[in-house]
């Protein structure tokens, strides 16, 4: 949960920055966010098929943990 | 912080092809035009001063990174804040990298394949870096640098047979009067690439050696720097002032140009190749540090596993960060060095450096008139 906060924490000033960046270059508010978000609404399918790949591998990272390794040696119980 | 050290040469080369990475892609300088060689050398002794002052910020603590001794020096609060802003800096940078990276790919080699695909295997190759370390990334710049200065030296050994150098392309050298070239130097090429040094400060404690950090820092600022000169007078020489401010990659278009005995032509994998390079140095360090920053500001226990996450994010922000190639280049041009690479490279680290001259020299105050009462007391006794 920490790390999808994380994510989130980042993504949102960084989309936010770069829509101010795009108003100071002059664009109004509307068509800076028509610019930032149509990549995503005209993929490919293919396009689109490895984005959703990417993104399962990211809620695979939020949950998957790295088992640590027993340190009991063999045979002892 | 990981637990690992890199010697004095892996840093020069990590500094030396950092530098490199995205400035050899674009016409840097093109204003100062004939001059242009001219105003990058002013500009790198530009970057030299602004080492001295990230290197002053390093002396006084020496063994953290810039997210933890902007802590120390602000205290946790604002400390954190400025942290976090730093490290939102280094993934806008990795993002506007990646995304320079991926449309010269598209525009060079692969016109059909869409640009979210070469930024994700970009990406992900950068990703698999990242977890493995500083250690990694520093040997495998080694292992780069080699070729890259190679690739350099065949470059100029083609250029120089083919007969394509016309020095009178470099004159009149002074068309535009010294003080706007400082002009142009203090105002934009300063900021792109020198002053980006400031991410070393990440980098900077993992030094083996930190008394030779001056000359090492020093010497592949001014390396990379005589080099990016040197590679913008050849582009001057070879396409002239016009070609090479209208060209979208004056280097590719030099390198396309080459023809020698009339079978060693069409070289545009060697540009591909050097720029790869750069360019996969450059955002591996960007998304290294914005991963160690991460980690050191949400204390997070393994930083390895903050890789992906980051990575995802930077391509995400690579694709939102403009529509088009054109828009991409005029935001880096006239909006970014004003209002980000400034407050970033020289105002916030000027205030840190003041802030933390005062509090050191009130701590070693204290010291020393506590040395002098202890002695005073063993006296009196």
């Amino acid at each position: 949960m920490k790390f999808f906060g994380i994510t989130i924490l980042l993504l949102v000033p960084l989309v936010l920055f770069s829509l101010g960046m795009d108003i100071l270059l002059g664009f109004d508010l509307d068509n800076s966010v028509k610019h930032a978000f149509n990549p995503f609404l005209v993929k490919d399918r293919a396009e689109l098929i490895l984005f959703l790949i990417l993104l399962v591998i990211l809620v695979f990272s939020f949950i998957y943990r790295k088992k640590k390794k027993d340190n009991k040696p063999k045979g002892q119980q | 912080m990981e637990k690992a050290k890199i010697s004095g040469y892996q840093l020069f080369v990590l500094i030396f092809l950092f530098e490199m990475g995205s400035a050899l892609l674009v016409p840097l300088a093109g204003e100062g035009k004939q001059g242009a060689w001219l105003v990058i050398l002013i500009a790198m002794i530009g970057g030299i001063l602004l080492f001295f002052v990230y290197y002053a910020l390093f002396q006084y603590y020496p063994n953290q990174i810039l997210t933890e001794f902007v802590r120390s020096i602000l205290g946790n609060f604002l400390g954190r804040i400025v942290a976090f802003l730093y490290i939102l800096y280094f993934m806008y940078l990795a993002a506007r990298v990646l995304r320079d990276f991926g449309e010269t790919l598209l525009t060079v080699a692969y016109p059909h394949v869409p640009l979210f695909f070469a930024n994700a295997a970009f990406i992900l190759v950068v990703i698999y870096t990242v977890r493995k370390g500083i250690e990694v990334l520093a040997r495998t710049s080694e292992l780069f640098f080699v070729l890259e200065n190679v690739l350099f030296l065949t470059f100029i050994l083609l250029t120089i047979v083919s007969g394509m150098i016309h020095l009178n392309n470099l004159k009149p050298v002074l068309e535009i009067n010294g003080v706007e070239m400082v002009k142009m130097a203090f105002s934009k090429t300063i900021f792109f690439p020198f002053g980006e040094l400031i991410v070393f400060l990440m980098i900077f404690p993992y030094l083996n050696e930190p008394q030779r950090l001056k000359k090492i820092g020093v010497g592949g600022l001014a390396l990379s720097g005589i080099f990016l000169s040197f590679t913008m007078a050849v582009n001057i020489a070879v396409l002239g002032v016009d070609l090479t401010l209208r060209s979208q990659y004056p280097l590719l278009t030099l390198i396309q140009s080459i023809e020698v005995a009339g079978f060693l032509e069409r070289l545009d994998v060697y540009f591909l190749l050097k720029l790869m390079i750069g360019g996969f140095i450059k955002i591996t360090v960007f998304t290294y540090v914005a991963v160690t920053g991460t980690a050191n500001v949400f204390n997070v226990k393994q930083p390895s596993r903050l890789a992906y996450p980051v990575g995802f994010v930077i391509l995400l922000v690579s694709i939102v960060i403009a529509s088009s190639y054109s828009e991409h280049i005029q935001e880096g041009l006239s909006a970014v060095p004003v209002y980000i690479h400034l407050p970033f490279q020289v105002i916030i680290p000027l205030l840190l450096l003041i802030i933390a001259y005062f509090k050191n020299r009130k701590k070693s105050n204290k010291h020393q008139q506590h040395k002098t009462e202890l002695k005073g007391g063993v006296e009196g006794k």
